[in-house]
C-alpha cells in the first residue's frame, strides 16, 4: 500500500462523504423541522438514479438528465407530501416508519415493473471519459472529480440557502424549536412540503450525479438510506452541520478502512471469516463507539 | 390482558390454534409450510410487542435476533446427522441472548427515534456480517442438511423432519410464549416495565433504575425473538442473510400494529393476517399480474392498516380501544369491599 | 437540634447564561418543616430538582447525612430516602390512581426483577400502597383511571405517590396548588403528623398555608437565598417585605 493509493481513496472517501450529506441533509432536516422519520427517502435516490439511466438514453446526455430530472424528483416530493406525509405530523415514530416503509415497498414494485431488475450502467459525458494520471500505472477517474466538486458546490448553495435566506431562517428556528415556526406565524403546510420537497430533490440529485460512476440496480435505495441514518445519528438528528461532519467522517472511513482491511485479507479470524469482509461492519462500529461517547451524536441536543 | 385472560381472548386463541392446527387436513405441503410459518411470524411478533407495546421501545431491528438464532442453528447442526434439540435450543437461545445484552447494553442507552436508528444500524450490521463473511455461505445463504429431533439417549421423541411435528411442536412454543408473557406482565418486573414504557422519568424519580429493566427487557424479547428464528429455520432447512434485513424487522412491526399493539393476543392474530394477505396478494386469480409484484399490495395494505387502523383488529374489535389492563387491584379491590 | 439531615454548600445551576440557582447553602432538618417561598422565576423547583437529582448543579455539593449526592442519578437518590413530588403533575396517566401509587410502592421491594409471582401477591407492597392512599384522603378514587380524576385530585395522587415510596426527606413542590380547601387542609394536617418524623422541604404560594406549617422559612429572589430564619423572623425583616411578602400578605 503506498501513499498514492491513500490519496485516491482519501479523495473517493471525500467525494462519497459529500454525496451522503446530500442524502443524509434532507432527512436530517425533514426530521428535524416537521419530526417526521422518513425511511422512504433512501427510494428518492434509487428514483434519481433510474431517472438518470432512462433520461441519459432519451436526450443522450447525464447534463440534460439532471436537468430534467431535478423539478421532476421536486414534483414527485411535492406529491407525496400531500398524499402520505401530510398524515404523519404529529404522530408517533412508529407510525411514520410503518407509513414509509409501506411506501418503499411500492416504490422498489415500481421500479421493479418499469425498470427490471438487472443492473443498468448510465454513461458519463464524453468530455469526462478520461482518467488523470497520478503515477506510471495509477490514476483517478476525471467524472469521479467532478462528481465530487458538484457535490461541494451543492453544498456550497445549501449552506448559504440556510445561513442567507429567509426560507433558511425559518429552516434554522424550526429545527431548533419547532414551536417557534408556529409563533412567528409562518404558514406551517407551504414550509413542510417546500423541506420536504427540497430534501427529496437533494437524495435524487444525488442519485442522478452518481449514476455515471455507481451504475443502477435494484435495492440501492435501501444502502444509501441506512448509511444515510447511520450519518444522521453519527453527526445529532436534525443538525445539519452534524449530517456534513457525519457524511465525511463515514466517506472516509469508509474508503479508507477498506483499503486498509482489504490489504489484510490473508489474515483469516475464524475459518470463513477473514479481516476484509469486516470492512462493511466497521462503520457501524464507529456508529456505536460514538454513541457510546454521546448518545445523542456530535452535535444533537440531549434528550 | 388482565390478570387472568379474558374469556373471549381465550376463545380467539383456541380459534387460531384449532385452525393452525388443521393444516395438514386442507392441504400438504405447502399449507403446512404457511401454518407454521405463521405461528413462527406470531411468536416473533410477540417479542417484539413485549418491547413495543408493554416496554415503550421501537425496535427496527428487531430481525437480527431472530437471524442469529437461524444461522446459530445452521452453524451448531452437525452436517450429517440432526441435532439434539435438547442441546441445540439451549445453545441457541443463549448465543441469541448473549447477543441481546450486548447489543442491548448499547442501544437502550437511547431513546425515541434514536433507539430506532441504532436498532436498525446494528441489525444491518449483522447483516453485512453474515452476508460478506464465508461462515455460513456467505449472501447464498446456508443449508441445515439434517433437521433437529428431539431424542432422549437412542430414542427419537420428536422428528422435525416431519412438517406436521414441527407445525405441532411451534403451536406448543406459542402457547408457551403467551403463558410466559401472561405471568411476566403481572409480575413485579412486568408492572415496572409497564410503567417505563407510560412515564420513563417518573419510574426513575419513584427510584427505578430504568435501563437496567429495559435491558432485561430487551434480552428476554431478543430471546424470544430467537425461539422463532430456531424453529423457522428448521422449516425449509435454510437460512440467509435476509433473515437479518430491515424488511423483516419491518414486518414484525406491521403485524404487531395490525394485530394490536400492547395486547397478547394482538402479535399473533396480526402475523396470521398479515401472512394471509401475502398469501393472497400472490394469488394471480385474484390480483392479477401484480402477482408478479405482490410487494405493492402489502405496501398498500401496511399504509392503510397505519392509516385507518389506529388500534390494530384486536382493538378495533374489542370496541373498547384497549382493554383493562393488568392491575395489582383486581385482587386487592376484593378485599376491600 | 441535631445535625442536618439535608444540606446544600453553594450549589449553583445555570442554563446556558441563566442563572437559575445562585450559590445556595442551606441546611434541613428532620423535625421540621422547611418552606421555600420567593416569586415565580426565583429557582424554587430548580432547587428542588437539584435535591432530587432531576438536574445535576453546575457547581457546589449536596448531601444526604454527610453522604455526597451531587452526581447522583434520581433513582438512588431516591432509594437512599429522598422522595420528591412534582409541581407539574406527573403521573401514569392511563393507570388507576391505586396502580399509580403500587408503582411507587413496588419501587421499595428489595428489587422489582422478580419474573414469576404475580406482583399482587406482595402483601407488603399493597399494604404500603393502601396506607399512602388513605394518608393523602384518595380512597374513594383509588380505582378510577388517574387521567380521569380532578385535577385536584392528581395533586393528592402526587402526595401518595411520594408517601408510598416511605422516604424520610419530602420535597413537595406546590402540593397545595390546584386542590380544593378540605383536601388542603388535610395535607397541612398531613404534613403536622409527618414532621415529627421526616424532614420536610416545601414550596408553596399560599400564604395561609405557608405560616401554618412552617418552622423555617427561606426566601428566594433570582435565584439567590434573600433570608432564611424562623417565620417570624422573616415576617419582620425588611429586605423580605419590600422584595416579596408585601404588607397586605401578612
Amino acid at each position: 500500500m503506498d501513499l498514492t493509493l491513500l490519496l485516491i481513496q482519501a479523495l473517493n472517501g471525500v467525494q462519497y462523504g459529500l454525496l451522503l450529506f446530500l442524502i443524509a441533509s434532507g432527512l436530517t432536516i425533514v426530521f428535524g423541522i416537521m419530526g417526521v422519520i422518513n425511511l422512504a427517502h433512501g427510494s428518492f435516490y434509487m428514483i434519481g438514479a433510474y431517472l438518470a439511466y432512462s433520461l441519459t438514453a432519451w436526450t443522450g446526455h447525464i447534463f440534460w438528465a439532471v436537468l430534467l430530472g431535478a423539478p421532476l424528483a421536486a414534483l414527485l416530493g411535492l406529491v407525496v407530501e400531500r398524499l402520505f406525509i401530510v398524515h404523519l405530523y404529529h404522530r408517533d415514530h412508529l407510525q411514520q416508519v410503518l407509513l414509509t416503509f409501506g411506501l418503499i415497498l411500492i416504490f422498489n414494485e415500481v421500479q421493479s415493473i418499469i425498470w427490471g431488475d438487472d443492473p443498468h450502467s448510465v454513461a458519463k459525458p464524453e468530455f469526462l471519459e478520461f482518467s488523470i494520471p497520478l503515477t506510471d500505472v495509477q490514476s483517478y477517474p476525471a467524472y469521479n472529480l467532478f462528481l465530487g466538486v458538484v457535490c461541494l458546490a451543492l453544498a456550497g448553495v445549501m449552506y448559504w440557502v440556510v445561513q442567507k435566506t429567509r426560507l433558511g431562517m425559518r429552516i434554522r428556528a424550526g429545527s431548533s424549536n419547532p414551536e417557534m415556526i408556529q409563533a412567528l406565524g409562518i404558514n406551517t403546510k407551504v414550509l413542510f412540503a417546500t423541506v420536504f420537497s427540497i430534501g427529496v430533490t437533494m437524495a435524487a440529485l444525488a442519485g442522478l450525479l452518481a449514476a455515471p460512476e455507481r451504475s443502477v440496480y435494484p435495492g440501492i435505495g435501501e444502502q444509501v438510506l441506512i448509511i444515510s441514518f447511520v450519518v444522521v445519528v453519527i453527526g445529532g438528528i436534525g443538525s445539519i452541520k452534524g449530517a456534513f461532519v457525519g457524511a465525511l467522517m463515514i466517506g472516509l472511513f469508509d474508503s479508507l478502512g477498506s483499503t486498509i482491511l482489504r490489504s489484510m485479507d490473508h489474515i483469516e479470524l475464524v475459518s470463513g471469516l477473514s479481516v476484509d469482509n469486516l470492512t462493511s461492519v466497521t462503520i457501524y462500529a464507529l456508529m456505536a463507539a460514538i454513541l457510546l461517547w454521546r448518545p445523542a451524536g456530535l452535535y444533537g441536543r440531549a434528550q | 390482558m388482565v390478570t387472568i385472560p379474558r374469556l373471549s381472548a381465550l376463545l380467539v386463541l383456541a380459534a387460531v390454534v384449532i385452525g393452525l392446527a388443521l393444516a395438514p387436513v386442507y392441504g400438504e405441503t405447502y399449507a403446512i409450510k404457511v401454518a407454521t410459518r405463521m405461528v413462527v411470524f406470531a411468536i416473533f411478533a410477540m417479542s417484539l410487542d413485549l418491547l413495543l407495546g408493554y416496554t415503550g421501545l421501537v425496535s427496527f431491528g428487531h430481525a437480527a435476533f431472530f437471524g442469529i438464532a437461524a444461522y446459530s442453528l445452521q452453524i451448531f447442526s452437525p452436517e450429517y446427522e440432526a441435532a439434539n434439540l435438547l442441546v441445540a435450543l439451549p445453545v441457541v437461545l443463549g448465543v441469541t441472548a448473549a447477543a441481546g445484552a450486548l447489543i442491548g447494553a448499547l442501544v437502550v442507552r437511547t431513546s425515541g427515534i434514536y433507539f430506532i436508528m441504532v436498532t436498525l444500524a446494528f441489525a444491518q450490521m449483522l447483516f453485512y456480517f453474515f452476508h460478506d463473511s464465508q461462515i455460513a455461505g456467505g449472501s447464498d445463504g446456508a443449508y441445515i442438511w439434517v433437521k433437529p429431533v428431539l431424542a432422549l439417549g437412542q430414542t427419537v421423541l420428536l422428528d422435525f423432519e416431519s412438517r406436521e411435528t414441527l407445525l405441532w411442536f411451534s403451536i406448543a412454543a406459542m402457547l408457551a410464549v403467551y403463558a410466559l408473557l401472561v405471568v411476566l406482565l403481572r409480575s413485579p418486573f412486568g408492572q415496572v416495565i409497564q410503567g417505563i414504557k407510560v412515564n420513563e422519568h417518573r419510574m426513575r424519580a419513584l427510584g427505578y433504575d430504568t435501563y437496567r429493566y429495559k435491558l432485561v427487557s430487551f434480552v428476554i424479547s431478543a430471546t424470544v425473538a430467537g425461539l422463532a428464528g430456531f424453529i423457522f429455520a428448521c422449516i425449509d432447512g435454510y437460512v440467509a442473510p435476509e433473515l437479518l434485513g430491515w424488511h423483516e424487522s419491518g414486518v414484525g412491526l406491521v403485524m404487531v400494529i395490525l394485530g394490536g399493539m400492547g395486547t397478547l393476543l394482538g402479535p399473533i392474530v396480526g402475523a396470521v393476517a398479515f401472512l394471509g394477505v401475502e398469501e393472497l396478494a400472490k394469488e394471480r386469480a385474484l390480483v392479477g399480474p401484480l402477482a408478479e409484484n405482490f410487494q405493492i399490495v402489502i405496501g398498500v395494505f401496511v399504509i392503510a392498516v397505519v392509516l385507518l387502523l389506529k388500534n390494530g383488529l384486536v382493538g378495533t374489535l374489542a370496541g373498547a380501544g384497549k382493554p383493562p389492563a393488568p392491575t395489582p387491584e383486581d385482587e386487592t379491590a376484593g378485599d376491600k369491599s | 437540634m441535631s445535625e442536618a439531615v439535608l444540606r446544600t454548600e453553594a450549589v449553583s445551576k445555570s442554563f446556558g447564561g441563566l442563572h437559575a440557582v445562585k450559590s445556595v447553602t442551606l441546611d434541613f432538618f428532620t423535625g421540621q418543616v422547611d418552606v421555600v417561598i420567593g416569586p415565580n422565576g426565583a429557582g424554587k423547583t430548580t432547587l428542588i430538582n437539584l435535591l432530587s437529582g432531576d438536574l445535576p448543579p453546575s457547581s457546589g455539593r449536596i448531601a444526604y447525612r454527610g453522604q455526597d449526592i451531587t452526581a447522583m442519578p434520581p433513582h438512588r437518590i431516591s432509594q437512599l430516602g429522598l422522595g420528591r413530588s412534582y409541581q407539574r403533575t406527573n403521573i401514569f396517566p392511563e393507570f388507576t390512581c391505586y396502580r399509580n401509587v403500587w408503582l411507587a410502592a413496588q419501587s421499595r421491594m428489595r428489587s422489582s426483577m422478580r419474573f414469576f409471582r404475580p406482583a399482587s401477591a406482595r402483601k407488603d407492597v399493597a399494604a404500603r400502597a393502601d396506607r399512602a392512599i388513605e394518608l393523602a384522603g384518595l380512597t374513594k378514587r383509588a380505582h378510577d383511571v388517574a387521567a380521569n380524576v380532578s385535577h385536584g385530585e392528581q395533586r393528592q395522587l402526587e402526595v401518595a405517590m411520594l408517601l408510598a415510596t416511605e422516604p424520610e426527606v419530602l420535597l413537595l413542590d406546590e402540593p397545595l396548588a390546584g386542590m380544593g380547601p378540605e383536601e388542603t387542609e388535610n395535607i397541612i394536617q398531613l404534613i403536622h403528623t409527618l414532621k415529627a418524623t421526616h424532614c420536610v422541604v416545601l414550596i408553596e404560594h399560599d400564604m395561609d398555608a405557608v405560616f401554618a406549617v412552617a418552622d423555617q422559612l427561606t426566601v428566594m429572589v433570582n435565584g439567590e437565598v434573600l433570608a432564611t430564619g424562623a417565620p417570624d423572623q422573616i415576617r419582620a425583616n425588611e429586605t423580605v417585605r419590600e422584595a416579596y411578602l408585601g404588607d397586605e400578605t401578612i
